[in-house]
Order: structure tokens, then C-alpha cells, then sequence
């Protein structure tokens, strides 16, 4: 087990290193118009852009400015934002809106476990009957209409019925964050009930199942200390990758609403060239994204003894 | 973290509500404001003033919510290093300058009590106030504003070191001396960050303070605008002990809990990429000369399509209508009520023109003689000012009245006015024969009771006899992938088409990639770009000099139309050649209406006469059709606030400052506003 941890640590490295590299050369092919802003694109002389340039160190040659980024990850020095929030440090920035996106994901997270993984098993439960067909509609709707749509339709409902705030506001948090909360849940909802149901009609056809109920277990026993908790093993796997993933937040939903989070700070430092919160961002999103699957790994073995992750490593 | 936020903004709000619900409740009482003063002296109004234009029976708002979108969150909170729109209408309300601007565009007193100039218009001295005093966040006393303050400003913006080269070139291309200094700064590098205001006066730059209450500021050419100049960022003031406090990095990128406030409002909350609340700023100078809010929200909008429910809240106070919910107004019948309260904007502050290109490359890098030949020709040029109907083009800007964004001239209307308060293009109107032309609805002024067809066969017959061939194909380039460009480019190929034929000019639709400079611009393969031009002082030689000869600063001379290059061997070019024999007729015309151009330049004693040259130099680049005039953006609104009581300056970054806003409970409706807008016409013509 160790041995494997220290060996996907590793890999981890080099995997970040390496995207952080695609990254990095990525945005240096951008043309440097990118650079300034419409008005002083029109308005500074070449000789402005090129001391701009020079000074921000995007004229030396790009193995000076790939080494000098290594650097400064290695120094853990991530450098300060240029344009989202100019001089601020970017850890800082990022910092702000990490805990909005991170409190709103974490409660839709929750929300989406609880109610998805209910709703999954009262489909199988209820199988073919109505509560498993409305289930299923469900389902079939929030995949098959675009989240704008479905995000629409609750911002309506949610303003015009239920007379609730449509956008995020610090002086009324709790309020405000129940649509954005209620469409991050959405789609969640829909997920975890589809693979919960999924995997435990699988089991259900299961001999273990068969022979259980030879030697006389109720449904009930069947269902709750067999069937759920085996369908639960490959579910365990996606919630550590779910959880870290909503310091990201959600593009759509956090622009739908202004909620003040991460989900829209790359696509916006990527249109205002704010290199060094690009570079971050992407660090950060790797390596979580990274440990997440480890996590899985390691809670899916928890859950179920059977699975060795060592064991796994030295068959290959 | 969030936390954090809401405890602060409890513990400040509940200090600064006495101060400013007790300030800002005495002074909306006031809402409506009354007619301002176009000169210095004598004026008591600060920070603008209302129009006074028209009223509302609602009662006015004391909290107003507006809105603006996620791509224009402020950057920086400091006002001397920011070089943006949107850092500035932020920053408008925290810091105000020597001068601010009426709702007409024309400069007011704001630090500056009064202002006067020499004879020549070399030698400016500013008079200020003596009760303006720098603010906490909290709005607790820090400091008092002196003339001191404006030098420790200046020094900054000059330092290459402390300003990383921001805001230079107004200074540095108008002060005497200036330009030296930030040379030296940056020769000097990292030691320029212990120089003081006091190194800057002893390098010889123009900039005095007599007394603590007067500033001088000293001309390397006489400059009878440089009041509108000194309304910039470049020369706002500066508090030495708040760089003493926060040290240069700290200053440079000071943010809104540790700036010094002397503008209208403080910040009370602000959330990056969600909202930002202004305050009352207890201590304001002019808070008795100028009506405020209690609150002023600015919520960020990141997806436009909920603005419109945002609005029926009341969770929005006014609104931008796009052309979907501009349609879904005027033809839905639910939405029936708001189609009375539709609101036409006044135009923004960009004058865009057709800028053709005279050295025209073909994709392979030899030059496009077709295009070339024909667009030297006046006869040709001038079938696009006379003849292209733009109509239908401007429908996709303002799809209600289409012709309000007609643009006959080449100057920003409201940039500047003469003695008699005539708005400058209203000079240039009598010179081209259009002052008794009024908006009619119905047909582009410039193009009534004419035909082209005799100017079509004139063109056609010259340019034949020299080997061009018809139609002529002129390239237009938009940016790939954007349907709303396409759109736009496919209804202006029409509008070609109908105006010339198809055997005359025929429009042809590019596309690049990702940089139009790069891609397009500096290859010099466009036969014209549709380009805005905002003015950076009030006076018409930001605008027409931009397009004479012989001046290597002339921004669409050089990079646009590339007549400089036709003209001088600017680049020192080795395979620069004299202008071929068909250029001949380009280059008289250029070199005549630089003539005209420079000769207005040169009057610097007489305002009225230096305008009436200038307007005369227009009307002969336009008359011909040197640069086409194409239109001025005016979309629609739905509003609680009058938009003709706001500040409303050609340049500047005093536009978004929430003083003497005539708002109201109810919304506006078509009808008040269009009075407003008679109004405002009628007080601007002269």
C-alpha cells in the first residue's frame, strides 16, 4: 500500500508537471494582442506594447520563461494576478471565492448523495412500478434538456412561485444560495439515482442473492445488507473526485446566478491573459482531480476488503 | 471566508448609516438638480450637475441596484495605475479630480474651484478647494486634500518605476519637462522608487504648487483644451502618506478596504465577480452641492438572459434590451406593459467610421492595385458616403429606430462646445450642408434628394481608362466562429449590394482567426475596417488629427488606412516608392485637408475660431470621403433613472459617477424620454 501511494504520487507529479507544461506553452501561443485591452490596444504605441511586454518578461525567449516557471512552482510561488485582480497575489484570489464555490458544491453534493442514492433505491425497490417510472422521467428529463433550460425553469420557479432571490447576495446567503444549490443538485441527483438503480438491479440477478434467499433472509435484509452495499463499492469511487471538485464550482450555475466562485475565474482569466491565475488554476484543478481518483481508489477499498490496491499493482 | 464579509459589512454599515442615510436622505430631496455652468468660474456645481430635463411623477430612489457584466469587474482600485473603462466607473465614485462634467459633456468644477490659462493657453493654474479632505473606508478623516496631493500624483504616474509606465502619454506629451523625468525614472530603474514629488519639481517638470490651495501646471505647447486633459486619471491626486503606509508595491495594488477615498461615495461591500455597494462618503466636500444615494448596488451579471427577469423583480432597477427581449416586448402580449417603458439610450461615447485602406495587400503579400486604384479615386470614395444605405445595417444596432444611428460626421457630437454653447459638429453640419436636416425616420440624412449614379459613372469611366476592373471586390474581415459578426457582415453585404449593384463594389466577407492586427491589420489585407474612436480630451484635434499626414502620431494615418506610408517613407522603408501617378489626386486631398487640419491647430487664442477651422478641415476630409462616417451605438433600455441627468462626457471616466441621478419609483416611459432627448437637443444645438 505504501509503496503504491509513494508511486502515484509520483506519477501525480509528472502527470501535473505536465499538464501545467501543455498549459503554460498553450498560452504563449496566444497572440499578445491578448495581452491589453481593446482601448489600449487601439491607443498604445508599439513602443508601450513592447515595454509592456518586456517588462511582464513575455519577449524573452520561451526556454527562459518556461525554466523561470518551473521555478517558481517549485518555490510554490504562484506569482499575482495582472488583470482579475491586479497585484493582488494569486492565492489569494483564488482563496476568496474558493470557500463560496466550496460551501454551495459541498451542500449540493450532500443533497444530491442523500436524495439520489434515496431516490435509486426506491426505483429498485418499486421496480417497473410508479415511483421507478417517475424516477426515470426524471432522469430522462434533466440529461435530455440543457442545463440553461432546466437552470430557467428553476430561476422562474424559484422567483415567481416561491418568491426567492435569483441572485447570490452576501446580505442574504442562506436565501440566495437555495436556486444555486437546487441547480447544482440537479443533474447530481439524476446521476447518482440512474448508477444506484443500475447497480443494484445488477446485484438483485446476482446467485448470491438467489442463495440468500433460500436460507430465508427478508427482502428487507437482502436489499439493505446485500444489495446496496455492494452497489455502493463502485459508487464510493466518484464521491472523493465530486467532493474535492467543488472548490472548482460550476461554470454555468455560478454565472447564471453571480454567485461569486471559482467556476468562472479560468474561462476569465483565459480572455484577459491573466497568465499566472491560468497556470494556477490549472495546477490546482490537476491535482485535485488527481487525488480525487486516489481517494476513490483508496475508499473503494476500504468499503470492500476484497479489492487490494497493492495486490492490484503487482499483478500488473 | 464569505463569513468574513458579511460581519465587516455589518460593523461598517452600522457606523456609516447615521452619516449617510442622514446625508444622502437631506440631498435626494434635491433630485432633479438644476442647469449647470460650461465655464470655470462662478459655478458652484461639483462633480456635474442634473439636466433638470424632465421629471417623473414616482418617488425618487433613495437605493438604486444597477447592473454590469462579469467581463467588466474592476481589476485594480488604483486610480492612477488603471487604464480601464471598467476599473474607472468604479473608481469615478471613490476619487474625484481637479474637474468633473454636466450632463452635457461640459466641464464643471470638482477639486478645482476655478481654473484659468495665460494667454497663449500655455500656462494653467487651478484654484482649489480648501474643504476636501482624504477618507478611510470607514469614512473617518485621514488627511487633507492639498495642492501637494496633485504632485505626488503626478510624480507617480511619471514614475517608471512606481506606475509600471501607466497613464504616461497625456502627461508626458503635454507638460514641460515630463517626458525627461520619465525617461530618467526609467533609466533609472529600481532607484526611481525613492524619488519624491520634490526630485520631480527640481527635474524642471511643469507642475507647481504655489500655495497649498494653487496648481500651476506649464505647457510645452500653448494647449487651450489642457483643461479638459487635466480631467484625466493622470492627474488626480495621491496622498503621500498612504504610500508611506501601504510602501509602493502595497499602494500600486491597494485595494478597496485600504485606499483613501475623496470622491462621493466609500465602497460599503465589495465581492469580486458578484456585487459591489457604494456608500455616502460622510465627509464629502460637495455633499451639499450634489444629490447621492443611500446605497448604490452594482450587481455583476454574468448571463444576460436573466437581466430581463432580474428586472420584473425589481431585483434590477434598469436594464439593457438586446434584440430578443426588445422582440419579446413589442410582440408578446404578457410582456405588453413594458412596451410603453421602452427607453432609447443616448448614443455611447464612440464615433465609428469607415476607415478604407490605400495600401491594400492581396493575401500573397503584392498589393491589391484594383483595390487600390479605385479607392484613390474621389468619385469612388465618395459613392460610399453618398450612396451606401446603411439601414438596415443599423437595424441590428437599435431595431426600433434605425436611423438614430446614423453618423454624418467624423467627431463624437458632445466632445466640445464653442462660447455660445454650439456643440462642435453642429459647425461641421453647417459646413456640409446638413444644419437644416433634422432625424426623419425615414432616410439617412446625408443621402436625401441625391442619386450616385452620376458618381457611379464617373468613377466607373475614370478607373476603367487606368485598367480597373468591376465589380471591385472589397475585403471585409470579421473574426471567425461569431455568428452575431456574420449576421452583422451578411446584412451590411447587403446593404452594398442594394446601394451600388453588383457590377460596382461588391462586398466580400474574411475572416481571421484570433488577432485582426495581426492576422489583418498589419499584412494591410482589409479594404476598410469599421473602427470606434472615444475621444481622451475635449477638443476636435483628438479626432481629425488622427488622420492628417506628415505626423507620425496620426493613429489611423498610419496603422488604418496606411496613407502615411503612400506618402513619407515612415517605416525607412528601402523599397519605398513615391506615390504612383493614379495617387496623385489621394495625396492632393491629403495634403490639403492636413493643411486646413494643421492651420485650426495653430489657433490657440480664439476657441471659437480654432473650432470653426477644425470643422472646416472635417467637412473637407469628409466631403472627400477621405474616411466614411458608418454610425453611433444606441440600443434601448428599461430604466428607473433618467439617463439624460447623468454625466454624460465624450471623454474622460467621470460617466458612471452616481450624483444628481433623476430616478423614480415608477419606470421612465417612450414617451418622457423622448422628451428628454428634444430637450437635450435643443440645449445643445445652440
Amino acid at each position: 500500500m505504501f509503496k503504491y501511494t509513494v508511486k502515484r504520487l509520483l506519477h501525480s507529479l509528472v502527470t501535473i508537471l505536465l499538464v501545467a507544461t501543455v498549459v503554460f506553452l498553450m498560452m504563449r501561443c496566444l497572440p499578445t494582442d491578448y495581452y491589453f485591452t481593446e482601448e489600449q490596444q487601439m491607443k498604445f504605441t508599439d513602443e508601450q506594447k513592447n515595454a509592456a511586454l518586456d517588462a511582464a518578461g513575455l519577449l524573452d525567449p520561451i526556454g527562459t520563461q518556461l525554466v523561470r516557471f518551473y521555478g517558481q512552482i517549485l518555490r510554490l510561488d504562484f506569482g499575482t494576478s495582472r488583470r482579475i485582480q491586479s497585484g493582488v497575489p494569486v492565492v489569494k484570489v483564488i482563496g476568496k471565492k474558493f470557500g463560496v464555490s466550496m460551501r454551495i458544491g459541498l451542500i449540493a453534493v450532500g443533497i444530491s448523495l442523500l436524495l439520489g442514492v434515496t431516490m435509486g433505491i426506491l426505483q429498485t425497490a418499486f421496480k417497473d412500478k410508479l415511483m421507478d417510472w417517475i424516477g426515470t422521467a426524471y432522469t430522462v428529463f434533466v440529461n435530455a434538456v440543457p442545463s440553461l433550460v432546466s437552470y430557467s425553469l428553476v430561476l422562474v420557479f424559484g422567483a415567481k412561485v416561491l418568491g426567492l432571490p435569483t441572485l447570490y447576495s452576501t446580505r442574504n446567503v442562506t436565501m440566495s444560495s437555495i436556486l444555486p444549490i437546487a441547480c447544482l443538485s440537479l443533474a447530481s441527483i439524476a446521476s447518482y439515482a440512474l448508477w444506484m438503480r443500475r447497480y443494484m438491479v445488477d446485484e438483485l440477478t446476482r446467485d448470491y442473492i438467489k442463495l440468500a434467499r433460500v436460507k430465508g433472509l427478508s427482502t428487507r435484509e437482502i436489499m439493505i445488507k446485500h444489495v446496496m452495499r455492494n452497489a455502493m463499492v463502485p459508487m464510493v469511487q466518484y464521491i472523493p473526485q465530486s467532493v474535492l471538485l467543488t472548490v472548482g464550482g460550476s461554470l454555468l450555475a455560478e454565472r447564471f446566478f453571480s454567485v461569486p466562485g471559482m467556476g468562472p475565474l479560468l474561462t476569465d482569466a483565459i480572455q484577459r491573459y491573466d497568465l499566472n491565475v491560468v497556470q494556477t488554476l490549472v495546477i490546482l484543478y490537476a491535482a485535485l482531480g488527481i487525488l480525487g481518483v486516489f481517494l476513490g481508489d483508496v475508499l473503494m477499498m476500504l468499503v470492500d476488503p476484497r479489492i487490494k490496491l497493492a495486490g492490484k499493482e503487482a499483478s500488473r | 471566508m464569505n463569513m468574513n464579509y458579511e460581519s465587516h459589512t455589518f460593523d461598517r454599515r452600522s457606523f456609516l448609516k447615521a452619516a449617510g442615510v442622514v446625508g444622502a436622505a437631506g440631498l435626494l430631496a434635491a433630485c432633479g438638480g438644476g442647469s449647470s455652468s460650461s465655464t470655470a468660474s462662478g459655478s458652484t456645481a461639483s462633480s456635474g450637475t442634473a439636466a433638470g430635463t424632465g421629471s417623473n411623477t414616482g418617488k425618487p430612489l433613495t437605493e438604486y441596484i444597477s447592473w454590469e457584466s462579469a467581463n467588466r469587474e474592476i481589476e485594480t482600485w488604483n486610480i492612477l495605475y488603471s487604464q480601464n473603462a471598467s476599473d474607472f466607473n468604479v473608481l469615478t465614485n471613490c476619487v474625484d479630480g481637479l474637474i468633473s462634467f454636466d450632463c452635457y459633456g461640459k466641464p464643471v468644477p470638482a477639486i478645482a474651484k476655478s481654473w484659468d490659462r495665460n494667454e497663449d493657453s500655455s500656462v494653467w493654474t487651478f484654484h482649489l478647494r480648501d474643504d476636501v479632505d482624504w477618507v478611510d473606508v470607514n469614512g473617518e478623516v485621514k488627511a487633507h486634500v492639498t495642492a501637494k496631493d496633485f504632485l505626488v500624483g503626478a510624480e507617480w504616474v511619471l514614475n517608471a518605476y512606481k506606475n509600471e509606465a501607466n497613464n504616461t502619454s497625456m502627461p508626458t506629451s503635454t507638460i514641460v519637462g515630463a517626458e525627461d523625468y520619465y525617461k530618467k525614472t526609467a533609466d533609472l530603474g529600481d532607484a526611481a522608487a525613492s524619488l519624491t514629488y520634490q526630485d520631480m519639481l527640481d527635474a524642471g517638470v511643469g507642475i507647481e504648487a504655489p500655495d497649498d490651495y494653487t496648481l500651476v501646471f506649464t505647457c510645452k505647447d500653448p494647449c487651450p483644451y489642457f483643461d479638459t486633459v487635466a480631467s484625466y486619471v493622470c492627474f488626480y491626486p495621491a496622498s503621500e502618506e498612504l504610500i508611506a503606509e501601504l510602501g509602493i508595491e502595497g499602494f500600486r495594488a491597494c485595494d478597496y478596504l485600504n485606499m483613501w477615498y475623496c470622491g462621493p461615495y466609500v465602497m460599503e461591500e465589495f465581492i469580486s465577480g458578484n456585487s459591489k455597494s457604494f456608500i455616502p462618503n460622510p465627509n464629502y466636500y460637495a455633499a451639499s452641492e450634489v444629490t447621492r444615494f443611500e446605497r448604490m448596488t452594482i450587481t455583476i451579471i454574468s448571463d444576460g438572459t436573466v437581466t430581463f427577469q432580474l428586472y420584473q423583480n425589481r431585483e434590477l432597477d434598469e436594464m439593457d434590451l438586446g434584440e430578443s427581449n426588445l422582440t419579446t416586448i413589442l410582440e408578446n402580449p404578457d410582456y405588453a406593459e413594458y412596451k410603453n417603458q421602452l427607453c432609447e439610450k443616448r448614443p455611447k461615447k464612440y464615433s465609428y467610421q469607415m476607415h478604407f485602406n490605400y495600401q491594400k495587400n492581396n493575401e500573397d503579400g503584392t498589393r491589391d492595385d484594383n483595390w487600390n486604384k479605385a479607392i484613390a479615386n474621389k468619385a469612388f470614395r465618395q459613392c460610399f458616403y453618398r450612396g451606401l444605405n446603411l439601414v438596415n445595417w443599423y437595424a441590428r444596432t437599435n431595431k426600433i429606430n434605425p436611423l438614430k444611428c446614423e453618423n454624418d460626421y467624423y467627431t463624437m457630437p458632445g466632445v466640445c462646445y464653442n462660447t455660445q454653447g454650439v456643440e462642435y459638429t453642429t459647425l461641421v453640419a453647417k459646413n456640409m450642408g446638413f444644419d437644416q436636416q433634422a432625424y426623419d425616420g425615414e432616410t439617412m440624412i446625408r443621402l436625401r434628394g441625391q442619386s450616385i449614379d452620376d458618381l457611379k459613372k464617373q468613377a466607373m469611366e475614370e478607373l476603367s481608362a487606368i485598367g480597373v476592373t468591376f465589380p471591385v471586390k472589397a475585403a471585409y474581415y470579421i473574426i471567425s466562429g461569431s455568428t452575431t459578426a456574420l449576421d452583422n457582415a451578411t446584412v451590411l453585404k447587403q446593404c452594398f449590394t442594394d446601394s451600388f449593384g453588383d457590377d460596382f463594389i461588391q462586398l466580400e466577407i474574411r475572416t481571421f482567426v484570433s488577432s485582426q492586427n495581426q492576422e489583418v491589420r498589419n499584412p494591410q489585407l482589409q479594404s476598410f475596417f469599421i473602427n470606434g474612436w472615444g475621444a481622451d480630451f475635449g477638443d476636435p484635434i483628438n479626432f481629425v488629427c488622427q488622420e492628417t499626414v506628415h505626423d507620425a502620431n496620426a493613429y489611423y494615418s498610419v496603422y488604418y488606412s496606411n496613407i502615411a506610408k503612400i506618402v513619407d517613407n515612415v517605416k525607412n522603408d528601402e523599397n519605398w516608392t513615391a506615390p504612383a501617378d493614379w495617387q496623385a489626386g489621394l495625396v492632393e486631398d491629403y495634403e490639403g485637408f492636413t493643411a486646413l487640419a494643421n492651420e485650426a491647430a495653430a489657433i490657440v487664442d480664439d476657441i471659437d475660431a480654432r473650432y470653426d477651422a477644425f470643422a472646416k478641415a472635417e467637412a473637407d476630409m469628409l466631403e472627400k470621403a477621405l474616411v466614411c462616417p458608418c454610425y453611433f451605438d444606441v440600443s434601448w433600455t428599461l430604466t428607473h433613472a433618467n439617463e439624460y441627468s447623468k454625466i454624460n462626457a465624450m471623454y474622460g471616466i467621470c460617466n458612471y459617477k452616481y450624483v444628481n441621478w433623476e430616478t423614480s419609483e415608477d419606470a421612465y416611459t417612450t414617451e418622457q424620454y423622448e422628451a428628454f432627448a428634444a430637450a437635450y437637443e435643443a440645449a445643445t444645438k445652440g
